[in-house]
């Protein structure tokens, strides 16, 4: 979760791997749109001596699409190479690492932004510096002015590559285990007393691709969108990570990739390709294009969790376990975009193609009082408008699978009396500030954490 | 670059390989030889810059698939070559 290792080939591919995507208006600068593609599931702070870094074999994207419609209209793409100052030692850095310029820094990594719009390919940037990882308090003391650092000027925006801390939070140990969610795990059919989630994410690191763009640069006509219930107003945003189609690998240790790019991985929404695509097509998705997920729309009609919750949790969603019809509610949120007339002053809707896109209604001001539970919680700037970086969107989804926006769509159905309540952790657990918990975020852009350091982490 | 798309990028860098594929190239080159030369003739440098695969990517179609730099050109062999390969193959395998 939410696409952590979600299908079986990219599971044995972390650097093509795509974990979490977040779309939303930056809150300290609302005339700019903040996209955040974060590759490498599960990243250990202490991953030496070969830390963790982007593929340089790897083309990542991050496309947009604009005027209420699922075509692509703006593509970012992320090109990286690795750089060694000496080749002749096993060590990442020498030294402490002071700055991005810094002789003691052995692995560098530098990367390319280029921009696919109207028809044009145009290079953006070059040789743009990634900070190296968080090492430790010995080799890198001040990581957050190296962060600041490896914050570059981008077409009328900012751009920053590298390793963030993980935002995302979940627990994984649980939900995996027969859909066990600890707080409410006296309710499953194998019971056991009811306790606080554990956040498997707590203490991982991510790489981060992050984009701060003036949403002029990125609506259809170029103007800056105030009306949210114009289609103008709405973006699309998906990322992906391609390969290209033959990797040799040669005598020597030597590797050569040759040929056209095939894409590997995609995500849009949270959890789509993790728990309603069936592993089966899991990878057969990660290959597709958004414009064609029409063919994927049966899954989303009748989510297998859906079918699951009942049984995994006898007598505690009767209703649930009595609705038979497509789960058009979810269709709506998750493929199409909500439509005007179904939340009073909000739409996303990117028309009736159905198509996995995160989908931000850029008229929709940020929340003064942010809530996690972004819409579900009467937050019209969170999830499923766009994603913040601290929504909870595990939880969110797993409350609409359980029903509880049927009613949008269907008011003869009354949502089981736990559809609003089930989480993977405790109210506890959020309302002491335990879930996400500290460090997790900054107020400004890449808006992710300062990493862990492989020294204090695993403690 | 002219009428790029994100699509485009990916599959036909230069050339026109996906489309080339998805016709089945009855009209293409005709044997391995002339589609390794179209490839290379459509790359930027000399043909023995960079390295080459060829894939046989169903050998009872005899449809091989050739690449070069981005490029990819999808041929079937009418000489028998793939039949050698295979054969070559099984005496590998055994």
């Amino acid at each position: 979760m939410s696409s952590h290792r979600e299908a079986p080939g990219i599971s044995k591919d972390p650097v093509a791997d795509s974990t979490d995507l977040y779309a939303f208006t930056s809150p300290d600068h609302p005339d700019t749109v903040t996209l955040i593609a974060n590759y490498i599931p599960l990243e250990g702070p202490d991953g030496g001596p070969n830390f963790y870094s982007f593929g340089d074999d790897v083309l990542y994207e991050i496309t947009v699409t604009n005027g209420g419609s699922v075509a692509d209209a703006i593509t970012y793409q992320f090109a990286f190479t690795t750089e060694y100052t000496d080749p002749n030692t096993f060590l990442y850095n020498t030294g402490p690492i002071s700055s991005l310029t810094s002789a003691s820094w052995n692995v560098r990594q530098f990367y390319s932004v280029t921009r696919i719009k109207g028809g044009k390919a145009e290079v953006l940037a070059t040789k743009l510096a990634c900070p190296p990882v968080n090492v430790g308090v010995r080799s890198t003391p001040n990581y957050a002015a190296l962060a600041r650092a490896a914050v570059h000027p981008l077409d009328g925006g900012w751009v920053f590559a590298g390793q963030r801390r993980e935002g995302f939070y979940v627990d994984l140990g649980s939900i995996f285990d027969l859909g066990a969610l600890r707080p409410f795990q006296e309710a499953h059919l194998i019971p056991l007393p009811a306790v606080g989630g554990i956040d498997s994410t707590k203490h991982l690191n991510v790489h981060t691709i992050a984009i701060q763009v003036p949403k002029t640069s990125l609506t259809k006509g170029g103007e800056l969108p105030t009306d949210p219930t114009s289609a103008d107003s709405v973006i699309g945003v998906y990322t992906t990570a391609s390969r290209r189609k033959s990797t040799v690998l040669d005598s020597g240790g030597r590797t050569t990739d040759v040929g056209p790019w095939v894409q590997v991985s995609r995500l849009g929404m949270p959890l789509i390709n993790e728990v309603v695509i069936p592993i089966g097509t899991k990878d057969f998705w990660n290959s597709t294009e958004p414009k064609n997920d029409a063919q994927f729309v049966a899954n989303y009609a009748h989510p297998e969790l859906a079918g699951l919750l009942p049984v995994l949790y006898p007598g505690v969603f009767p209703n649930l376990a009595a609705y038979t019809a497509a789960r058009v509610d979810l269709e709506a949120i998750l493929l199409t975009g909500i439509p005007s007339g179904i939340i009073p002053g909000f739409q996303n809707s990117t028309g009736s193609t159905p198509a996995d896109l995160l989908r931000l209604n850029m008229a929709i001001p940020p929340a003064s009082s942010p809530n996690l539970n972004g819409i579900l919680g009467g937050d019209l700037a969170g999830f499923p408008n766009g994603r913040r970086v601290f929504d909870d969107v595990a939880t969110i989804e797993i409350r609409a699978i359980a029903g509880v926006t049927i009613p949008l769509v269907d008011p003869s159905f009354t949502p089981d009396g736990a559809a609003g309540a089930v989480s993977d952790f405790s109210a506890a657990q959020f309302s002491s500030g335990a879930v996400p918990g500290n460090g997790r975020y900054i107020d400004h852009f890449p808006y992710l954490g300062t990493p862990l350091n492989g020294f204090d982490n695993p403690s | 670059m002219a009428n790029v798309t994100r699509r485009t990028f990916l599959s036909t860098t230069v050339g026109a390989a996906g489309g080339v594929a998805a016709m089945g190239l009855i009209a293409g080159p005709s044997t391995l030889v002339e589609a390794a030369q179209n490839v290379a003739d459509a790359s930027d440098g000399p043909m023995s810059s960079e390295p080459m695969t060829a894939y046989v990517r169903d050998a009872a179609t005899g449809e091989i698939a050739v690449m070069v730099g981005h490029r990819e050109v999808v041929t079937k062999d009418p000489h028998n070559s793939i039949h050698n390969l295979t054969r070559g193959t099984h005496v590998f395998a055994s």
